[in-house]
């Protein structure tokens, strides 16, 4: 009976002692996690207390069931909801008896309390194991957050548990990974790269790195990766590295971190941030970019342009020193130095239990000297050619038109584009619509998998989406064709084309009027 | 049923994305928004250019290719993190 009661499903509340984040060691991660969760406005935890984690069972194959220590090879799954304040464990645990029992009401009311799970490892020196939480709300309506993340779905006796939007993160285990394991990890989970790649453990990515040769160093446990060897193993998982370094001796200026980040995130590509924490320049760290607060849209001066992406103030990122999707505001002191990213909590938080001090308060900057991230191998395009392209192609339009304009650039797949994108930008009405898929579709030029798209505006009013062939080298970027989404917009490019400007060659309207190819 | 699910966080204003992937929130971004509003195209000023403001603009803003680099360093490719 006592071994039936140790392995039955079970609701405890919130933060009391019987929540197993309770009863961890008290850690900076564990503290940003329940406060974390606290913010999630997280009520019950429902404790599985058995579960085999694949990327835990690796890591015991790798290095701890070797160890004298006699470590178990099973975890504890916990997942957190957010009911009612006025329901309490007994309750919850009531609502599952129903849901299990087939009923519809009660699953329901968990799926949408769902806030997310995490593993929990038998290792005391590092229990956070794989851990996916929703995104907390996002209280400014606008601009909005962007970030780079999936669906993850999990089950419980059956009943699956859905995050629509996540992206796993998990504590650093010492014995067979080091932060750049767990970054690695974590960008190699979007789903940008899609439902055909193979995603490695934490123990398997230690592996990967050092197949070319360890040159006589142990493996296990990991003293962390060279950039080349985070090079390569994004190739081993059938994906492209890029690497951008900083402008500036001593890192990034703000504009090119903003606006490479920007264009990669909003891609769906996480990005690895390569650099160091403020004050201890030797030692490399090693963090990934998962989301960034949208810049708001600028109102320009006639004739001018810009890539307004270089004017976001913030990063969410996952740092395995602290915790998934941490808010760091970007700063540069007006341009006199490199970029910094300092850990900032939104003002609007609920109250905290009292033995949860600040897990960020003291936590020093971070300062990126590198980003690298992983994009689809037919992809060669950089985003800073793309960026490059993108700003003197609105700078032309503006000085031609007499407008202000704004820029704004990402990747994606054709039929994204050709797909949901233009179905929502394009009055579907009076055929507008079919014939502007025809025309790209049946276009002289067969466009690539994947598109580099630039968006002009001015203020709110769509101009023109310039799509770019991702398949040349890095430093060439042709046009395949330009939409334009109004008709004067395709009057002016009409003129620029027949000065000679290749960039306005191909328009396609996809305005009231029949589309046409040029 | 006496109970209900919380409206804090996830609660019924989000929408699940209809992106291929599910994998960005850029279809609410102001340039990105997918919404009915954003496809109306307000009244603008646009200049239509004449031959010789091209040229002068063609003129100026072509004089040289901007240099692009994608090479990276050794010294960054063998830095330990």
């Amino acid at each position: 009976v006592r071994s039936k009661d140790r392995n039955r499903l079970r609701f405890v509340e919130f933060s009391s002692e019987n929540d197993p984040l309770v009863r961890l060691p008290d850690t900076r991660q564990v503290r940003y996690l329940r406060r974390y969760l606290t913010d999630l406005g997280s009520s019950v935890v429902l404790i599985e207390p058995r579960y085999f984690d694949r990327d835990y069972l690796a890591e015991f194959s790798a290095y701890h069931s070797r160890s004298a220590r006699a470590y178990s090879n099973v975890c504890q799954r916990v997942h957190f909801f957010a009911l009612d304040r006025d329901v309490d464990a007994s309750a919850a645990q009531a609502l599952l008896e129903g849901a299990c029992d087939g009923h519809t009401e009660p699953y329901e009311l968990l799926q949408s309390a769902y806030r997310g799970f995490c593993i929990v490892r038998p290792i005391a020196q590092a229990s956070l194991g794989r851990t996916v939480v929703a995104w907390y709300p996002d209280d400014e309506t606008r601009p909005p957050r962007v970030t780079a993340s999936r669906e993850y779905v999990c089950h419980v006796a059956g009943l699956p548990f859905a995050i629509d939007r996540g992206l796993a993160w998990q504590q650093q285990d010492e014995a067979v990974s080091a932060c750049a394991t767990v970054a690695l990890w974590t960008m190699l989970q979007s789903s940008a790269f899609g439902p055909h790649h193979w995603i490695p453990t934490t123990a398997e990515i230690t592996q990967m790195a050092h197949r070319g040769g360890a040159a006589g160093v142990r493996l296990f446990p990991s003293a962390g990766f060279r950039v080349r060897e985070i090079c390569d193993v994004i190739s081993q998982c059938r994906l492209a590295p890029i690497v951008i370094e900083g402008d500036r001796d001593d890192g990034f200026t703000r504009a090119r971190f903003a606006k490479t980040c920007a264009t990669l995130i909003r891609s769906g590509y996480p990005v690895l941030l390569s650099g160091h924490l403020e004050h201890s320049s030797q030692s490399g760290h090693l963090i990934c970019a998962t989301g960034f607060r949208a810049a708001a849209l600028p109102q320009l001066e006639p004739g001018t342009a810009m890539l307004f992406d270089e004017s976001i103030a913030y990063v969410y990122v996952h740092d395995d020193n602290l915790g998934p999707n941490v808010r760091f505001e970007i700063l540069d002191d007006d341009g006199v130095s490199a970029v910094r990213l300092k850990p900032s909590a939104p003002t609007r938080r609920p109250r905290y239990p009292a033995d949860l001090k600040d897990p960020v308060g003291e936590y020093e900057s971070f300062v990126p000297t590198e980003l690298i991230t992983a994009v689809h191998e037919d992809m060669r395009a950089n985003p800073l050619k793309l960026n490059e392209v993108a700003t003197s192609t609105a700078e032309i339009l503006a000085e031609a038109s007499h407008l202000g304009i704004a820029a704004t650039t990402r990747f994606m797949p054709l039929a994204e584009y050709l797909g949901s994108e233009i179905a929502g930008t394009v009055d579907p009405h009076q055929k507008t619509l079919a014939k502007l898929r025809r025309a790209l579709t049946e276009a002289d030029q067969a466009m690539s998998l994947h598109l580099g798209v630039a968006r002009l505006a001015s203020g709110r009013a769509r101009l023109l989406d310039v799509l770019y062939d991702t398949t040349g080298t890095a430093s060439q970027l042709a046009v395949f064709v330009s939409v334009a989404y109004r008709e004067d917009i395709s009057r002016v490019c009409g003129s620029l084309a027949e000065s000679g400007y290749p960039e306005f060659a191909s328009i396609v309207a996809a305005h009231g009027r029949a589309p046409r190819v040029r | 049923m006496p109970v209900s699910a919380s409206s804090r966080g996830k609660g019924k204003t989000r929408s699940r994305s209809i992106s291929a992937a599910g994998r960005s929130e850029h279809e609410r971004e102001a340039l990105w928004s997918h919404s009915p509003e954003s496809r109306e195209q307000p009244p603008l000023a646009v200049h239509q250019p004449s031959a010789t403001e091209i040229k002068a603009i063609l003129k100026k803003k072509r004089p040289a290719r901007r240099e692009f680099h994608t090479n990276v360093s050794s010294a960054t490719m063998s830095k330990r993190v």
